[in-house]
């Protein structure tokens, strides 16, 4: 069977440009030879494939490529060089729960928005909509304001949406590390069961825990190359000896 | 352009609800709420009406008639290109979390510009028909004029928001070229004040001709002359097309250079 993702040379580099970099800068550059963009490269030859069903961590350092990978696999990204195959029909990015959340819109109309953002269709809300709500354990304030949500609160309904949108290829970046024990307990037992239906899971998580005990193989990213792919418990160990 | 084309028809949903968000978002914590969306054009029009029917005499008859639709079709075009690339600046958070097609981030800032300009325009023609001017039935082709017009709007919207996510400059350049241009453009003045040595320099604004389409449907009553038809169509398929291939070609990098 095809893999669901496949990275084959997989490079991204970056270039770094002065913030909000403006017409007269841009034209003074255009008459320097001083350089004064700079380059580096995030990931560098990422090849691997991950098959349907599978459930992949990745650990790495802060900076080590790990969010970049992902964003890639969404598509937010383009290579630099390499190619990338997502098969997902019905791929689900959280990269961060509640992005596109409108302060002033209740609970009911940001789930609404949520979800038409990530591509699905408004019939299928219907049939998900008291589910989603259940969930998320905001049911008593969906026609209040978002303004009014603890953080809390903001968290639960975010990742509510994610767990409701039958996804075939779930990727979540460190969301599980925000809200309280009870949520996280929550929210990994809620991917435990997706997965048990078939879902492929691509996890970025800076808890090894999280990657050995939800995870069947764990790919360690270290300074843009993938250093080990393999099962779980050595990944985290390398990945801990290296860090001390 | 299809692949392009397909996307934004997948994601027609959140067009949609982006669209009524925006409309609905802009007036909360105000007493009238969405009353403000009929409030704001009807002081507008109101006040040009009364000022140049009743306090300033311009040597045109019925002059608010002539200047109130330019004037309004004008506004149209620049409050969609501002918010397009205010839309992609803020949005650019939502470019980096979340894959989607960002031209719905233009397309649902010039809805609601389009949006506003539709309620102005009907509250004039019922004004207008109410302080007894008459409209010929030449002003039936009004729904072609507009569709011109949005595709010409929309074509300068993709290229601008596309330009500001680089040059921040831009949407302050936008406010400026705005205002010139509207001194450049008959907006409130005819065509006809423009002197024979300077016919050729104002014949290259491309919003001339989209102004005086207005002109001709609902002032002058007369069918627009074949060769300001032709440049509008022209204008209108040129700048969309380049609009959508210009947004792209360079949408890719909008993530990386927030």
């Amino acid at each position: 069977m095809d893999p669901i993702v496949r990275f084959s040379n997989v490079s991204k580099r970056f270039q770094w440009h002065e913030r909000n970099l403006s017409l007269k800068r841009a034209f003074v550059h255009a008459f320097s030879r001083a350089n004064t963009s700079d380059e580096w490269l995030v990931l560098s030859n990422v090849s691997f494939d991950i098959a349907a069903g599978e459930r992949v961590g990745i650990i790495g350092r802060n900076g080590s490529g790990k969010t970049t990978l992902l964003r890639l696999v969404t598509g937010i990204y383009t290579p630099t060089s390499g190619s990338i195959e997502v098969k997902a029909k019905r791929p689900f990015a959280l990269l961060e729960l509640g992005v596109g959340f409108y302060p002033d819109l209740s609970g009911r109309e940001n789930i609404r928005l949520n979800w038409v953002f990530n591509g699905l269709s408004l019939t299928e809300l219907a049939h998900r909509f008291d589910d989603i709500a259940e969930f998320s354990g905001v049911n008593r304030f969906l026609d209040t304001p978002l303004k009014y949500y603890s953080s809390g609160m903001r968290a639960r309904l975010g990742f509510s949406i994610a767990a409701h949108a039958d996804p075939d290829l779930l990727i979540v970046d460190e969301v599980l590390a925000v809200g309280d024990a009870e949520f996280q307990g929550k929210c990994r037992e809620r991917i435990r069961q997706l997965c048990s239906q078939g879902t492929t899971l691509l996890l970025v998580s800076h808890n090894p825990h999280d990657v050995e005990e939800m995870c069947q193989r764990a790919i360690w990213l270290n300074a843009g190359s993938v250093a080990f792919d393999g099962s779980p418990d050595l990944g985290v160990q390398h990945y801990m000896e290296a860090l001390v | 352009m299809d692949r392009q084309l397909y996307d934004i028809w997948k994601y027609r949903a959140l067009l949609r609800e982006l669209f009524v968000t925006w409309l609905k978002v802009r007036h909360t914590g105000s007493l009238l709420g969405v009353v403000w969306t009929l409030v704001n054009p009807a002081a507008f029009i109101l006040t040009y009406w009364v000022v140049f029917t009743y306090v300033i005499k311009i040597d045109l008859p019925n002059y608010a008639a002539f200047l109130i639709p330019g004037f309004l079709a004008w506004n149209f075009t620049w409050n969609a290109i501002t918010s397009a690339c205010e839309a992609v600046i803020e949005g650019n958070y939502l470019i980096t979390k979340i894959a989607f097609p960002s031209e719905i981030l233009v397309l649902a800032s010039v809805g609601v510009a389009l949006f506003d300009f539709l309620v102005a325009l009907i509250l004039y023609l019922f004004f207008a028909t109410l302080a007894g001017i008459a409209f010929t039935p030449i002003a039936l082709a009004l729904p072609l004029v507009l569709f011109c017009h949005v595709l010409f709007t929309l074509g300068l919207s993709l290229m601008a928001a596309c330009g500001s996510v680089f040059f921040r400059d831009i949407p302050k350049l936008v406010g400026i070229a705005g205002l010139l241009l509207f001194f450049a453009t008959p907006v409130f003045y005819p065509e006809s004040v423009i002197p024979a040595t300077l016919r050729t320099v104002f014949g290259l604004n491309p919003f001339t001709p989209f102004i005086a389409l207005y002109h001709h449907v609902l002032y002058y009553d007369t069918a627009p002359p074949a060769h300001i038809v032709a440049g509008t169509v022209l204008l209108a398929t040129i700048m969309s097309l380049a609009g959508m291939v210009v947004f792209r070609k360079f949408k890719p990098l909008f993530a990386e250079h927030g």
